[in-house]
């Protein structure tokens, strides 16, 4: 009897120690760090961080010393402003796609069609053409059309005139949905306050910079980037710039490069200070600050950080603060100026050129020029006053003007004219060609580069 | 009535005290000693089948009582037992003041004894078919290493041990029979007194950047551990199942034992200092292409470079790396008192160990108090209880480090040498004054200072981690029939870190002020029952079976406040910040485990053993169409020379035991990977702090970057082991060899997708990892005179790992380095960064800057992996990533020597030896860049590569070539640690460390007798005295990410330690 209680007991302390839902509950079965659905509003709001960090990141500060508006003064800048940069780079390849990026969008544009909410929709579809343009311009054939697929393991790329042209598509339905006015977004959209009409207008900024893109290939392409332009921007206060805060994580991302995080590894570049300068420029205080001899003066590519020669940005735009333009009046200006020149409107191309002088404050001149010296100021005037814009790097591909001359290095290959495709994508993806396999430049740029100043391209081969 | 007559027994046992208590008693004592007369303590000395014994003291001696009923005039069977000695057992006839010495014999095979093989199960040496490393308590405290991981390091083959630097309180990583993970840790399951225990290492901000971080069994003090059994293959861990894929480390901590209360009281000092001196160049000051850097103005900002003018002596240079480092010290304290009755037992132990760090300044310590209660009590025969209970108590400071514009060796090592770092506050107006910032003004208190002065940093920053932990159990034995044993025990393991790491106002890294200010409480509950049956078949035949049943909870908790833009500079609290910039970094995960386990013994002819069992795992972490998973395992071992009729470790071949296994562990997958969902992390690109996903108050979700699954498996490693273990020449002499192949599968990858898709990864039980090895352990004892004793040993072990497939993936990186990475047929962890452009005959497009390299190659006939030289005498950059260097050493060996003179007198030593082996040496690399390195003052000489510079075959039209190497031709180009290839920075980081050397004195004369005690230990040590290495960088032995599976990386890590130790043992 007392052999068999002891027995119970034993198999009662394994039978009772077992219990059915150890495995299941809370924080067991799901994740209790992580949402498991998002609405439409708080991707809205994500998305446009995502492209302001794309648009303003490390990419554009390579672009910009590829332009020589920059350039890189110490460690791995001084290296990329030389040109070495290899395919472990620029993660924003990789933002255009994910969270924060295209797949987001496609979930915004049917939650928000879904829902009646046409204006949220509209301003997804612009933000996401920014962002596959900058993708299509920088690496020119890009995954698009089965990109963000749930079904697509490895998205084939789509030629860059395709992108281009789906996006000119992506920016007819975004009109239209912002045309239909149904639905507000207010303070979600931060740069532009949810207003229909200033991003209507983007848009067609927008569709004129991307026909731009393609004038190399159709000549065609300039009488409709002219007729865009001109219902694009309309006013500096209608401008698109990333909005930005003092607020820690809401600091404009040259700011946080420069003052806070990387200070010593980049400057103004010597080619674009000493433009200004000698143009006697009043942009000059507005962009640059003095340098510790009291003067103003940019970095030569692959120098070090010398305070003596080399200003820094000015007070008015190293700040938390700045808002960093994206598309512009300024743009729209100079794109009616050379699609104008370029489709023998000359008289309006003078008219844009003067009315770009004047966002500067600068008198009009544009009486008094004409045939190549004319084009010439146009892309002068836009190089200046799209001070670190990704676009100065598109227009300086297409023309080579200013015909700059490439940083000294070993190799004579001149500046790169596409980025070559991130590792992340070229490993995981058969679709992306090997390094050595990659086209050294983009579908839309001149295949033998010349600069419009009639001589031959120092930096594009 | 079998029953009856074992109350009866039952009864006498209990009543037998009271009965002798009436009557005069009578005591036995004598003396335990092994060769060389050394004597022995801990060896217990038992009455045979009477339950009366006691235990040796230091100088070997033991006394017991016997009360006198029992005991006058009877025959009765004295033994002795003591780790790594062979039992003895006399016939005596007990009277009186008995005097019985004993002699013991080494048992180098440690034949008979009892080893732990974990979750409440047992065995004796000779029936293991498994390789089980034992490391001695003796031998950990031989190392003099305050961390228990530490102190395994060259005990025992296929370990491998390093210490992430020589700071107090960082952490050791360890690894058994090479990495067999790629994404989870490759620790060991760390498992206490049957409770396992958490080993974790967290890091507050960065792992490649932040502070040096505590791997948590450094809670451990390694003066209360008994015994440390190493469980290296799978069959030895199957029975942890998913937890044991990385190995098991059992550790047993001392207990007290019947009739003899003993008390230890040990006192060490050590004296610390650098182990290297760093190579930095003394020529040339700061500035650019031969100008010097001049400041103008107040808060100037000047070039990090060193590539000035060069120095002409009017200057006082300095040492930016030795003006770092002092004398450090590590003060250790511990008590213990043991001790108890027949049924009762107790140890208590309390200890302080107190290190203050070899960084200047009193910011580099650790202190850590323990405190262990232990108690085992028999309610009856049949049930025996017991509790232990672990309290510590540990503070640390800590200095930053790594890649990180505060860190340590970052700001001193760039430093120009003629740039004095201190003062580090301008002495006019109290700023923050560094080399590329030596003019503060009153004004600059939130600018950054590019890189801090390294006194700041060693001064002004804070990082304090204070924890609590406490574990223990409380256990059960009941034994309700002869046959039928049942073990219980309940386990609970709590620590609570409180983090601080600031960074003050004028900082460079936050020049506004930043403090992390965080709380990390882990939990884990541990459940393990077990039965186990025994049955003596016939008198050839012996049969058990054991069935258990464990249940584990893991809780982690994780809450964690950023605050930047301090008001008060010098506070570090939050509400010291600016409110608007808190950022929340709080986090939890639950896991739970619930497994059953079943095993099988047959022991045949007392010489063949054969072991099987299976454990069936299931867990939260596992996929949700995932259910039980099973690990089986097998193992034989055969004493042959049994067979050939001998057992008594006489003759040349004295005994020889052939033994194999098999068998499955597994790694459950990390928490949550199953689960997709959106997070609010923000968007950075690496450069900058970034943009938080909430903007302007509006509340922000992204998807995140990795995609859900549901059929997520645990890690599978099936292995194969087979092992022979010899005692030569009158056990003289003991081999043992094993060779073992594993293999692990379902190994889990978050296995890249195209960022196209919207994912950058999906986990899958995806890549397969090959660890293939040989472990040898050899021990000799050619000497054993009365007064002169000498044995010699070594251990060598090889791991071949390679990852046999990625599931198509080609290559990515790991987490915890900058260049460590995983390719398909390559070892776990190469270097993966670029090269320069060579010959590489198997590859296609082969094309670099539009010129055919395998072209070239070709027609000159070079061989493969010639450098490409250019026209213009350089080297090319190849933009394909590919592997340039495999930090896995080709193999380790541990060799160690003992004398032992008029047995009183002890010296020994352990050298520790690493073959091969690579590490990136990143801070070169960067000190290139900066003209600081003592290789740079070549600058402006003509070099030519291949031969003396870079040196290697070459091909291409620029070979042979002379070239001026200058600043931007080289050292800030393609020479440059930030531009050029990483390749040029790969270095064999093998070494010959001379790991411990003693001299040991133990007194146990009249003297010390007088005086209390029963004996005195003195020792005078030396750690880590003597280092042979072709490695440049700060030390082949480092660790940037700690202890994460990225190794051989080498980026402004804080060095390493030598040390002279003395210390003293009173023992009673």
């Amino acid at each position: 009897m007392i052999r068999n209680k002891r027995a119970l007991t034993v198999g009662l302390v394994f039978l009772g120690t077992a219990c059915n839902s150890f495995l299941t509950g809370d924080k067991l079965g799901n994740d209790p760090n992580r949402a498991t659905s998002a609405q439409a509003a708080q991707l809205f709001v994500s998305t446009q961080v995502s492209a302001y960090y794309i648009l303003t990141g490390h990419a554009a500060r390579v672009l910009a010393m590829w332009s020589q508006q920059m350039a890189g003064t110490d460690r791995q800048y001084i290296g990329y402003d030389q040109y070495s940069v290899t395919e472990g780079l620029f993660g924003e390849f990789s933002s255009v796609y994910t969270g924060g990026g295209v797949i987001d969008h496609h979930t915004i544009q049917a939650a928000a069609t879904a829902s009646g909410n046409k204006t949220m929709s509209g301003i997804s579809k612009v933000w996401e053409a920014m962002i596959v343009a900058f993708a299509a311009d920088n690496y020119g054939d890009v995954p698009y059309t089965e990109a963000a697929q749930p079904d697509k393991t490895t998205p084939k790329l789509d030629a860059q005139t395709a992108v281009y042209a789906s996006l000119q598509t992506l920016l007819d339905g975004a009109i239209a949905d912002l045309s239909a006015n149904q639905g507000t977004v207010g303070g979600l959209d931060l740069s532009l306050g949810g207003n229909n009409a200033a991003w209507i207008k983007v848009a067609r900024t927008l569709k004129a910079r991307l026909y731009l893109h393609t004038g190399e290939l159709n000549s065609g392409a300039y009488a409709l980037a002219l007729a865009q332009a001109q219902q694009g921007i309309s006013a500096v206060s209608g401008n698109l710039n990333t909005r930005h805060s003092s607020a820690s994580g809401e600091e404009n991302i040259w700011w946080q490069f420069i003052a806070r995080d990387r200070d010593s590894y980049i400057r103004p570049g010597k080619f674009l200070v000493d433009l200004m300068v000698s143009r006697n420029d009043p942009r000059v205080p507005v962009y640059f600050a003095k340098n510790d001899l009291g003067t103003y003066g940019g970095a030569a590519p692959g120098q070090g950080l010398d305070g003596d020669k080399h200003s820094n940005l000015s007070a008015t735009r190293l700040v938390p603060e700045f808002p960093q333009p994206l598309v512009t009046y300024e743009e729209t200006q100079a794109i009616i100026a050379e699609s104008a020149y370029r489709t023998g409107n000359i008289a309006l191309a003078r008219t844009a050129l003067d009315a770009l002088r004047a966002t500067a404050g600068l008198p009009a001149i544009g009486a008094g020029l004409s045939g190549s010296a004319l084009l010439k100021q146009i892309l002068e005037e836009k190089y200046i006053a799209l001070f670190q814009s990704t676009e100065v790097f598109q227009d300086y591909k297409r023309t080579c003007y200013p015909n700059i001359t490439p940083a000294t290095a070993q190799s004579a290959a001149g500046i790169p004219a596409r980025f070559t495709y991130p590792v992340a994508e070229r490993t995981a993806n058969p679709n992306i060609p090997e390094p050595g396999a990659q086209p050294k430049r983009n579908a839309n740029d001149p295949v033998t580069p010349t600069s419009v100043d009639g001589t031959a391209c120092k930096g594009q081969k | 009535m079998k029953r009856s007559s074992l109350f009866f027994l039952l009864l006498l046992g209990l009543l037998a005290p009271v009965v002798a208590g009436a009557q005069e008693s009578t005591t036995i004592s004598g003396r335990v000693t092994k060769e060389g007369g050394v004597p022995v303590e801990f060896a217990s000395v038992y009455l045979d089948g009477m339950g009366l014994g006691g235990q040796t003291r230091s100088d070997g001696s033991y006394t017991f009582t016997v009360p006198a009923a029992r005991a006058q005039g009877q025959q009765a069977r004295l033994g002795v037992r003591a780790i790594g000695l062979k039992g003895e057992i006399v016939t005596i006839v007990l009277r009186n003041n008995l005097v019985q010495n004993f002699q013991l014999q080494v048992n180098p095979l440690r034949l008979g004894e009892v080893v732990i093989t974990g979750a409440g199960t047992q065995s004796t040496t000779e029936r293991l078919g498994v390789t089980v490393s034992s490391v001695k308590s003796e031998d950990i405290l031989k190392s003099n290493e305050s961390n228990i991981v530490q102190s395994l390091a060259a005990k025992a083959p296929g370990v491998l041990v390093t210490s992430s630097s020589g700071e107090p309180g960082a952490s050791s990583f360890i690894q058994i029979r090479g990495q067999k993970s790629i994404e989870g840790t490759s620790q060991p399951l760390f498992v206490v007194d049957g409770i396992p225990v958490d080993n974790s290492e967290i890091v507050t901000t960065f792992a490649t950047a932040g502070t040096a971080s505590p791997n948590r069994m450094m809670d451990l003090n390694p003066n209360d551990v008994e015994s440390v059994e190493i469980l290296k293959g799978a069959a030895a861990g199957a029975i942890y199942g998913a937890r044991a894929g990385s190995g098991v480390i059992l550790i047993t901590t001392k207990r007290g034992r019947p009739n003899v209360v003993r008390w230890t009281a040990r006192s060490s000092f050590s004296s610390d200092e650098v182990n290297r001196d760093y190579p930095l160049q003394t020529m040339f000051g700061q500035g650019s292409q031969g100008n010097a850097a001049v400041c103008r103005a107040p808060d100037c900002r000047l070039t990090g470079a060193s590539f000035g003018p060069k120095l002409d002596g009017s200057k006082p240079i300095y040492n930016h790396f030795k003006e770092m480092f002092e004398r450090g010290t590590v003060i250790d304290n511990s008590l213990s008192v043991s001790g108890g009755t027949e049924r009762s037992t107790f140890y208590v132990s309390g200890s302080n160990n107190k290190n203050q760090g070899i960084i200047v300044g009193d910011k580099d310590k650790y202190q850590r108090s323990t405190a262990l209660v232990k108690g085992n009590l028999e309610i009856t025969p049949a049930l025996r209880v017991g509790a232990t209970f672990n309290y510590s108590d540990s503070r640390g400071s800590f200095i930053q480090k790594g890649s990180n514009l505060s860190g340590l060796l970052l700001a001193a090592l760039r430093t120009s040498p003629e740039f004095n770092n201190r003062p580090y506050l301008d002495s006019l107006n109290g700023m923050h004054r560094a080399y590329r910032f030596p003019n503060p003004s009153v004004t600059s208190l939130y600018k950054s200072r590019t890189y801090d002065n390294p006194f700041f940093i060693v001064n002004a920053d804070e990082n304090t981690s204070e924890v609590g932990r406490s574990f223990g159990n409380l256990n059960a034995d009941y034994v309700p029939f002869p046959w039928l044993t049942v073990k219980y025990s309940l386990g609970a393991d709590y620590s609570s870190d409180a983090r601080i790491e600031g960074l003050p106002p004028s900082n460079s890294s936050e020049p506004t002020g930043q403090i992390d200010r965080a709380n990390y409480t882990i939990r884990q509950f541990d459940h393990n029952l077990t039965a186990t049956a025994a049955r003596q078949l016939n008198n050839w035949a012996n049969a058990s079976l054991t069935a258990g049943q464990n249940l584990n909870s893991r809780n982690y908790k994780q809450l964690q406040v950023r605050g930047k833009g301090f008001t008060a500079p010098d506070l570090f609290t939050l509400a010291n910040t600016i409110s608007s910039n808190l950022q929340p970094l709080d986090y939890e995960s639950l896991v739970h485990l619930e497994s059953y386990f079943g095993e099988g013994k047959l022991d045949l002819w007392n010489q063949l053993f054969l072991t099987a069992g299976i454990r069936s795992d299931a867990s939260s972490t596992f996929g949700r169409n995932v259910n039980r998973n099973y690990f089986p395992k097998a193992a034989l071992a055969w004493e042959f020379t049994r067979a050939l009729g001998k057992s008594n470790g006489e003759g040349i071949l004295s005994y020889g035991k052939l033994r194999s296994a098999y068998g499955q562990t597994g790694r459950e997958p990390t928490v949550y990977q199953v689960f997709s969902g959106y997070t609010s992390t923000g968007y950075g690109d690496g450069w900058t702090t970034g943009l938080n996903a909430n903007q302007a108050g509006n509340a922000a979700l992204e998807l995140s970057l990795q995609k859900g699954q549901d059929v997520l498996k645990p890690e599978r490693n099936t292995e194969k082991e087979l092992g022979l273990d010899l005692g030569l020449i009158d056990s003289k002499v003991d081999l043992s060899v094993t060779y073992y192949d594993a293999l692990s599968t379902d190994v889990i990858l978050g296995l890249p997708l195209p960022p196209s898709t919207g994912f950058t990864s999906q986990v899958q039980n995806a890549a397969s990892i090959s660890n293939k090895g040989l472990e040898v352990a050899l021990n000799m004892r050619p000497v054993n005179m009365p007064n002169f004793g000498w044995t010699v040993g070594g251990i060598w072990s090889r791991n071949r790992n390679i990852v046999t497939d990625l599931r198509g993936a080609d290559q990515f990186f790991l987490g915890g380095g900058f260049v460590s990475g995983i390719k398909q047929g390559y070892s776990h962890g190469i270097i993966l960064d670029y090269d320069f452009a060579r010959c590489h005959y198997d590859e296609k497009n082969n094309i670099v800057e539009e010129v055919d390299i395998n072209g070239a190659c070709k027609a000159a006939n070079a061989p493969e992996g010639a450098m490409y030289i250019g026209a213009d005498g350089f080297p090319l950059f190849d933009p394909t990533q590919r592997v340039v260097g495999n930090p896995q050493a080709k193999w380790t060996a541990g060799l160690n020597t003992n004398f032992t003179l008029y047995k009183k007198l002890q010296l020994s030593a352990l050298v520790d030896i690493r073959k091969g082996g690579q590490m990136w040496n990143g801070t070169k690399g960067a000190l290139f860049n900066f003209g600081a390195h003592k290789d740079t003052e070549i600058r402006g000489q003509k070099r030519t590569f291949g031969e003396d510079w870079l040196p290697g075959p070459t091909v291409g039209p620029g070979k042979g070539t002379p070239v001026a190497l200058t600043q931007s031709s080289w050292f800030t180009n393609l020479g440059s640690g930030f531009v050029g290839p990483a390749s040029q920075f790969v270095e064999d980081a093998g070494f010959t460390r001379l790991r411990e050397v003693s001299v040991a004195l133990n007194l146990d004369n009249n003297f010390v007798q007088r005086a209390g005690f029963s004996s005195m230990d003195l020792r005078l040590a030396g750690r880590n005295l003597w280092l042979k290495t072709d490695y440049t960088g700060i030390d082949p032995e480092t660790s940037l990410g700690g202890a994460s599976a990225s190794r051989g990386n080498e980026y402004f890590n804080n060095p390493q330690t030598r040390s002279v130790i003395v210390s003293i043992a009173l023992n009673r």
